[in-house]
């Protein structure tokens, strides 16, 4: 028990831990009940998914906001839960043009299989029997 | 190979060119006749597909409109699918002249080039374009031998033939956005022979070119970009 107040006692002003806590908590549950409801399909969830267990872990547990802050040179640990956060958007928007692309690609493809086959279709419509 | 033998088909991709696609149909035929006719009506929202219907050739309609890159594919993939030996693209609107059909498939035939481009700067009656438009292809043309280190004069130019491995190798890897001047760099990166052979191109006949002139500079910077991006691009061959 120790370990975890520990853990979950840093830099971070208190307040703004609780805001943290309860936004970041929020989103996981909000996704979570998105994937429940098949609003959001699992494959698509994961990157939301670790998105927001990043944010729950790292304003929980605000030593650990704390240590990677210093890892990485940020002297207000705060700012470095939004290094994070945007880290974390930024994949989430790449993944987001992987996935248009794929789409982009199924739908050129179903596009031009359709034109083919219809005037195949025609052609052998057009034949007499 | 003798030139009766093969298996030569004329793809015509048009959007919105009802004013134009009969008379290109008419000279296609007229100019080429051994070349088999294929339209495709890339999702056209007058009646060129209504009118394409009435010319006795096979029409591809897209169901949606998926620019000339996809259009051209379909037209490929449709070539591979009736074992056509070479595909020729002549452009629905009328600027490409079929009576030039013969000279492109030349360096096919002789075994020279899988590619051949129709290149308007190579010939003597030379094209008359706006300075905007010839700074554009040029700056093209200079990306691509950057990136190959070939120089083709008219990048732009869609008057093409591809013989059969060519074909089939467009049937799957045709660049489907901005697709020009990057196939070339596509095309080459993937050790095909690309030859420009010169032509006369004509004025539009009717219809909008792709390339508005405000839209020029955007056609510019998302070509060269297309072009940067296909030099990365992984050798598929």
């Amino acid at each position: 028990m120790t370990l975890i107040a520990y853990l979950m006692n840093g830099s971070i002003p208190a307040r703004l831990q609780y805001i943290a806590v309860i936004l970041s908590v929020s989103i996981l549950l909000f996704i979570l009940t998105l994937i429940r409801q098949g609003k959001l399909k699992e494959g698509y969830s994961l990157i939301w998914f670790l998105i927001a267990l990043a944010t729950v872990i790292f304003s929980l547990f605000a030593r650990i906001l704390d240590s990677f802050a210093d890892v990485v040179g940020i002297d207000y640990a705060p700012a470095a839960l939004f290094l994070i956060l945007v880290g974390g958007l930024f994949l989430l928007a790449i993944h987001s043009s992987m996935l248009f692309t794929a789409y982009d690609k199924r739908i050129r493809e179903l596009a031009q299989d359709h034109a083919i086959l219809k005037e195949e279709v025609q052609t052998v419509a057009k034949q007499p029997l | 190979m003798n030139a009766p033998s093969k298996k030569v088909c004329v793809i015509i991709p048009a959007y919105n060119e009802s004013g134009a696609i009969k008379r290109v149909v008419t000279s296609v035929k007229h100019s080429y006749p051994p070349g088999d006719i294929i339209i495709v009506n890339d999702a056209s929202t007058d009646n060129t597909g209504a009118i394409a219907e009435t010319l006795g050739v096979p029409v591809l309609h897209l169901p949606i409109n998926l620019g000339i890159g996809g259009a051209m594919q379909t037209g490929f993939k449709y070539a591979v699918k009736k074992n056509y030996d070479i595909a020729i693209q002549v452009d629905g609107d009328g600027q490409h002249d079929p009576a030039y059909i013969p000279n492109l498939l030349k360096p096919l035939y002789e075994g020279k080039a899988d590619i051949a481009i129709g290149s308007r700067f190579l010939h003597a009656d030379s094209y008359r374009s706006s300075f905007m438009r010839l700074i554009g292809i040029r700056f093209c043309s200079y990306l691509i031998s950057l990136a190959t280190n070939k120089y083709i004069h008219d990048s732009t130019s869609g008057f093409r033939a591809y013989n059969k491995e060519a074909l089939r190798f467009a049937a799957i890897h045709y660049p489907p956005d901005f697709p020009e001047p990057e196939s070339i760099v596509t095309f080459l990166r993937n050790e095909f022979r690309v030859k420009e052979v010169p032509v006369a191109m004509q004025r539009r006949q009717s219809g909008i070119s792709s390339i508005r002139p405000l839209k020029g500079t955007y056609f510019v910077a998302s070509n060269s970009i297309g072009i940067i991006m296909s030099s990365f691009k992984k050798k598929t061959r």
